[in-house]
């Protein structure tokens, strides 16, 4: 049925900003830990790489959570019926 | 049939750029485009044939595009950084500004984030950054530090139009299918309320930090390096500071120019200009207290290659510009805002302050690359039409990045104007009863 | 492992120019042309510094060539963020080509300023481009670049010797600044063989540096003019 296939569009396009922020969450963090590695093989040292990212990395994760969070509370909370 | 936005009662303004351009929002479209059009080209011709049709020269290998990098990102320190601060202290004024900053903050972001990409000599290898990356670099710190901010803002300014988009899905005739979408559902019960505030709050903390690393960080691309005047531990308050001072005022003429065209008279009243008139007198006098304790201890030990940049300043070629800097920064807004605090006043003394901003970094960036320490023959670096041109650009895709948002979106936060009405009122007499000694005491 | 140096020696140098020309050819360094050079932006990867002191009638003029300091604490490679500026071997401060974005981050963190930018593609003239160094490979438009102490030599200097069976000598691998200087002002070695000329002569009372509180390290040697 027509309004079901539409709701069911706007469901998986509501969750666009929530795939967005978990993917520059992830997608840093791939970035961080490979360079960690980088700066290993090449005998350079690491130090920095891995203190900005104990900060960097929680900070993404905590936003994509929050978004996530009020994602999934807003759905939650709706109007029974 | 009644007109859209009669459903939208006593706020009902607040949505007519949405659902009444006039002929003026085509107007300014075009102009806008065309020169942000005329920028892209001037930057494709450089893609193309290097970074010679700049003014650059050897020794002033940084200058237009890194000055309007720093400007930009400085910028962006208004909009969420004085939300953010405003809500956090429950400022009752901020309602009408909250996301007039917010929005500042997303787009101006953007466009700062552009300018090393277009200062590169091979932007066509900015992915080698990512592959080779060496984290000793403050680049990668910068990188790191606006990714963070950018996410961060964009979250900030977006958990709270979601209450004013789904008005706007309920009441409004346009743009529905959107609204739907970036609504999520949102119906306005007590579950959907809190669990917003919750959002927000925690958004509105983290945003803090990160915002005074992010131009942290920035100043660290000159203060990690050996050159004179550069070389400053005092750097990084610098520019934060100096950030804040032209957020605000940014922030400020943003306001002025909105409340004329988009006759917001009733809401943006000349008390929360007053206000944030106090807050740039503040950082005026804050940014003149940095500015003179870095000049001081240059000028104190009389070390020769800092001394070498200092003259150039105060009296060399660039004296027009730099005690330009220091009148537009310091002298005008202070006497402007101590004595003619009307919204002409703060306008002028905001305009004033965004070009001594920019001025300012232009100063801290060309003095100290042309005083090199060895004797090499510089000239006078001269921007060309490239640079000019790229810059009007940014200023141009940032009214557009705001004309646009404006098209779409309600430039206030007609929820919590509602929030302020209903329950603002109320909460602010209970919070005073709570500081008076005795209980009883009856405030009206 | 080696630690390659030059030493300069004031007394022997006349200014004649000879250093920076076959630097020029050696290396393929872009002829940028009158208009970019009135611009500043002529590449001279080996240069000379004007230092003018005193006042007349005591004045002085005292020309120093200035080839890049090969610091070994380099300002230039701690802020590189793609690693295109590093120190390889020997000491050598290099720079990679193709991986260099451009940025411009070193040029402006060198305390001696002796990096170069390619402002527009290098272009040369028909008879220079027969003349071109197959050993030096040449730059695209929006790179940084910088004199190199002709590390390509030390690479035909190690085959050379490995294919002889033999270990490297002091005097096998020479910049051709170092090669091509008539009075022979510019030495270059090994400054950690006890038995190179360099070493000898680093030690020497004349040697300074350029800067050497700043704490960079560089590997190039002035021998003061004698008194």
């Amino acid at each position: 049925m027509k309004n079901g296939n539409a709701g069911k569009i706007i469901s998986i396009l509501q969750l666009f900003p929530v795939i967005i922020v978990w993917s520059i969450a992830l997608g840093f963090t791939t970035f961080i830990i490979y360079i960690i590695n980088l700066s290993n093989a090449l005998e350079d040292k690491p130090s920095i790489a891995v203190g900005i990212s104990l900060v960097a990395i929680p900070l993404l994760w905590t936003m994509a959570s929050v978004l996530t969070y009020v994602f999934v509370g807003l759905k939650r909370g709706r109007k029974k019926g | 049939m009644k007109r859209a936005d009669e459903h939208f009662g006593e706020d009902a303004i607040l949505f007519d750029p949405i659902y009444k351009p006039g002929k003026g929002f085509y107007v300014a479209l075009s102009v806008f485009l065309a020169v942000a059009g005329f920028a892209v080209y001037l930057y494709i011709r450089q893609y193309f044939l290097g970074l010679g049709v700049t003014g650059l020269n050897r020794p002033v290998f940084w200058s237009f595009y890194i000055v309007n990098f720093v400007f930009f990102i400085g910028i962006s320190h208004a909009g969420t950084l004085i939300s953010a601060i405003l809500r956090l202290s429950k400022a009752e004024w901020r309602r009408p500004i909250t996301r007039v900053a917010e929005i500042i903050t997303v787009v101006v972001l953007l466009i700062g984030a552009l300018h090393p990409i277009i200062d590169m000599g091979r932007p066509d290898r900015a992915l080698n950054v990512f592959l080779y990356g060496r984290y000793q670099s403050p680049l990668l710190w910068d990188l790191t530090a606006i990714t963070t901010y950018l996410m961060a803002s964009t979250v900030y300014l977006y958990l709270p139009m979601i209450p004013d988009i789904a008005m706007m899905r309920d009441k409004g005739t346009k743009f529905k299918w959107l609204y739907t979408i970036l609504s999520w559902g949102y119906e306005g019960t007590p579950a959907q309320k809190h669990v917003i505030e919750k959002g927000m709050t925690i958004m509105m903390v983290m945003v803090v930090p990160i915002a005074v690393s992010v131009h942290t960080v920035i100043s660290y691309l000159f203060a990690m390096t050996v050159q004179p005047m550069w070389h400053s531990t005092i750097f990084a308050p610098y520019f934060v500071v100096g950030a804040i001072f032209s957020g605000t005022a940014v922030l400020l003429v943003v306001m002025v120019v909105l409340r004329k065209i988009y006759h917001l008279e009733t809401y943006l009243k000349e008390i929360h200009f007053k206000h944030l008139g106090t807050i740039l007198l503040v950082m005026s006098l804050l940014w003149g207290y940095f500015t003179f304790s870095e000049y001081l201890t240059t000028y104190y030990p009389q070390e020769p290659h800092e001394m070498k940049v200092f003259w150039y300043k105060f009296i060399g070629p660039y004296a027009v510009f730099f005690w330009g800097m220091v009148a537009t920064n310091l002298v005008i807004p202070v006497l402007l805002l101590s004595f003619k605090k009307d919204i002409k006043g703060i306008f002028i003394a905001s305009i004033c302050v965004s070009i001594g901003m920019w001025l300012e970094r232009l100063n801290i960036i060309v003095p100290s690359l042309v005083s090199t320490r060895l004797p090499y023959p510089t000239g006078f670096y001269v921007p060309t039409l490239t640079e000019v041109g790229i810059f009007l650009g940014g200023i141009a895709l940032f009214c557009l990045g705001y004309l646009l948002f404006a098209k779409l979106f309600p430039l206030i936060t007609v929820w919590e104007i509602q929030e302020g009405r209903e329950h603002g009122i109320k909460e602010v007499n209970d919070r005073i009863r709570s500081y008076l000694p005795d209980k009883k005491i009856d405030v009206i | 492992m080696a630690k390659w140096g030059m030493v300069i020696d004031l007394d022997k140098c006349t200014m004649c120019g000879t250093c920076i020309a076959s630097c020029h050819i050696e290396n393929n360094v872009a002829i940028v042309g009158p208009e970019e050079a009135k611009k500043n932006r002529a590449i001279f990867w080996m240069d000379t510094i004007t230092f003018e002191e005193g006042e007349y009638p005591n004045a002085r003029i005292k020309i120093v060539p200035r080839p890049c300091m090969n610091c070994q604490s380099p300002q230039c490679t701690y802020v590189c963020p793609v690693n295109a500026t590093q120190k390889g071997e020997g000491g050598i401060i290099g720079q990679i080509y193709p991986r260099c974005i451009g940025c411009r981050y070193c040029t402006v963190a060198c305390p001696y300023t002796v990096k170069y930018f390619n402002w527009y593609k290098p272009e040369w003239e028909k008879e220079f481009k027969k003349a071109l160094n197959p050993d030096v490979s040449l730059r695209p438009r929006g790179v940084v670049e910088k004199c190199t102490f002709c590390t390509h030599r030390l690479q035909k200097a190690k085959e050379k010797a490995k294919a002889e069976g033999r270990k490297m000598i002091d005097g096998d691998y020479w910049p051709a600044c170092a090669e091509s200087c008539p009075t022979g002002a510019i030495y270059f070695g090994d400054l950690e063989d006890i038995n190179s000329k360099v070493y000898e002569l680093h030690r020497s009372p004349r040697a300074y540096r350029l800067f050497e509180d700043m704490g960079t390290d560089p590997t190039v040697y002035y021998l003061m003019e004698g008194r």
